[in-house]
């Protein structure tokens, strides 16, 4: 299990985690809804290390991440997928995805599980990456991701940019992952896509965990997503 | 493709190294003399291209490698009465521990902080061997020809001085640099270091400790400019603090962009240019400064990402 337990991060002087409390359990998928400042991709540095945590921690199982630095904690099996992909585009998708086997030692069956969820990028992996479309790169950040074999895998707005029948890819990935018992947590502004691959939504507004719901409930009762993210339309 | 890249890769580079083996028996003796100093900053400048041209990090200190390794190599010459054998490992190893402790200290830093350091350190070794001067000959240098054994082959007697032993030992230096890039760059090391040099936060994010990488980097590249500089040192007979000055220190950043940093061949001819080019307008003009300026000006307009770099880019994509 992934806790975050009453964590508080900033960047410099500026405190923008305040308290903030949460789980996610393996081959779960917790979607992180707010507006934008609200802190959630701040809670995904935090975890990743990238953002100073000066209160509370953040531990997987026996380890707390919170205490390690940030190259050791994909080691123990978190994947991150960053806003914007974020692949080296002067290397080719097979060398992208290598670089993602080796921090683990992960076998080829490991490059073979990840490449058959975008079966796509079998036909793509001597191309450099800086030349695929947008939601090829997307497919490339997040086999790489899969690639360290993570048992969470921490996802910041993947949609984001993409074509609909990309984003529909994207959503369909999320949720055989769940059926792989990867546990997700879920950054993302598409909202309809967010409830239809969550087990449960946790709120985020001015750094604040301020609720959690789950898509049912919230189909029954959606002023949540209202008052938090501005959407009016019910939950389909 | 990996495969057919390295194949392709080293063919070419055979290529380069044949014609370089040939044009020994074809130069006039001048040309000789000039392409065996070319080998060996070229040498030099290889080495110089891992920090820059593949982990992204500019070095204003690079001096210091090359003349500690000179150094090093000539005063244990010297002093010690080393033979060449032993004067090259000397200096290797002075430069390894030198580039370590270096490494150390200087990898804390990053950006511009890194190049400061960089400059500081490099002008702290040279300011120190002039300091040193009757243990160093400071500024004057010394010449290593009264010191120096000679190579036995086939129980014939050479001068390491001797131009084809000079021109050979060079070219079995640069072969040996271009082989070992190469084969660094298509390792999974290699990779990495690329990825460190496109994007150091992400490389972390990606769970790779880069600062033992950056140091590796940093090591291998000081390391092997030592050598260059220990091989300078038993081929040309002769040590002094031009090569420890600040000029040195720029001169392989300029061959390493010219030639396509990231590119293993690119500083061989970014060096090979720069030497003739500086050779042939200093014989027409004393402001030959100002015309090889506005030289690698249009150079870098032509070939923004070197000469190399810009062929890799539109033809040559197997090119490591």
């Amino acid at each position: 299990m992934l806790k975050i337990d009453k964590i508080s991060s900033r960047y410099a002087q500026v405190q923008v985690l305040k308290d903030v409390s949460l789980e996610v359990r393996e081959g779960e998928v917790l979607g992180l809804l707010g507006r934008n400042g609200a802190g959630k991709s701040t809670l995904l540095k935090s975890i990743m290390g990238l953002v100073e945590v000066n209160a509370g921690s953040i531990s997987m199982d026996d380890v707390i991440l919170s205490e390690l630095q940030a190259h050791q904690i994909p080691k123990n099996g978190i994947g991150y997928v960053p806003q914007g992909r974020r692949l080296f585009s002067e290397l080719t998708v097979e060398e992208n995805l290598k670089m993602g086997l080796l921090v683990r030692d992960s076998s080829k069956d490991v490059l073979e599980w990840a490449l058959s969820l975008f079966p796509v990028l079998k036909t793509r992996m001597s191309q450099k990456s800086g030349t695929l479309s947008g939601g090829e790169q997307q497919m490339v950040a997040t086999a790489r991701a899969l690639c360290i074999q993570p048992k969470f895998l921490l996802m910041d707005e993947p949609s984001e940019g993409l074509m609909p029948s990309m984003i529909e890819t994207i959503f369909e990935t999320i949720e055989k992952l769940k059926n792989e018992n990867v546990g997700v947590l879920l950054v993302e502004q598409k909202i309809e896509g967010t409830l239809r691959v969550s087990d449960r939504i946790v709120f985020m507004e001015n750094g604040f965990m301020r609720e959690e719901s789950d898509p049912q409930a919230l189909a029954e009762n959606p002023e949540p997503l209202a008052k938090y993210v501005g959407v009016k339309a019910h939950a389909s | 493709m990996r495969k057919k890249s390295l194949i392709y890769s080293l063919l070419f580079q055979g290529g380069i190294l044949l014609l370089l083996f040939i044009l020994q028996f074809i130069l006039p003796t001048y040309h000789h003399s000039s392409v065996s100093k070319i080998m060996v900053l070229a040498s030099y400048a290889v080495a110089y291209n891992f920090l820059l041209g593949y982990t992204g990090l500019m070095s204003l200190g690079h001096a210091m490698f090359f003349a500690a390794g000179m150094y090093a190599a000539g005063l244990g010459i010297y002093y010690l009465e080393l033979s060449a054998l032993g004067a090259l490992l000397f200096g290797a190893a002075f430069t390894l521990v030198i580039s370590l402790l270096f490494g150390l200290f200087a990898l804390r830093t990053s950006g511009v902080s890194f190049l400061i350091v960089t400059l500081m350190f490099g002008q702290t070794f040279y300011l120190s061997i002039l300091y040193f001067n009757e243990f160093t000959f400071g500024q004057d240098g010394f010449s290593l020809a009264k010191h120096l054994g000679k190579l036995v082959i086939f129980n014939k007697e050479y001068l390491y001085s001797n131009p084809d032993v000079r021109y050979n030992f060079a070219l079995i230096l640069l072969t040996a640099y271009l082989l070992i890039s190469t084969l660094i760059m298509f390792s999974p090391v290699g990779r990495i270091l690329i990825a460190i040099r496109e994007n150091e936060s992400r490389t972390q994010l990606l769970g790779y400790n880069v600062y033992y990488y950056k140091l590796f980097a940093l090591v291998l590249s000081g390391t092997f400019s030592g050598i260059a500089g220990a091989m300078h040192a038993l081929l040309f007979t002769y040590v002094g603090t031009t090569f420890a000055e600040i000029h040195h220190s720029i001169s392989p950043i300029l061959w390493t962009l010219l030639g396509g940093a990231g590119t293993v061949i690119g500083p061989l001819f970014g060096t090979g240019i720069m030497y003739y080019l500086v050779d042939i307008i200093s014989g027409i003009t004393s402001n030959y400064q100002l015309v090889v300026g506005a030289v690698l000006i249009l150079m870098i307009i032509w070939f923004p990402m070197g000469i190399m770099g810009t062929l890799r880019q539109k033809w040559m994509k197997w090119l490591p």
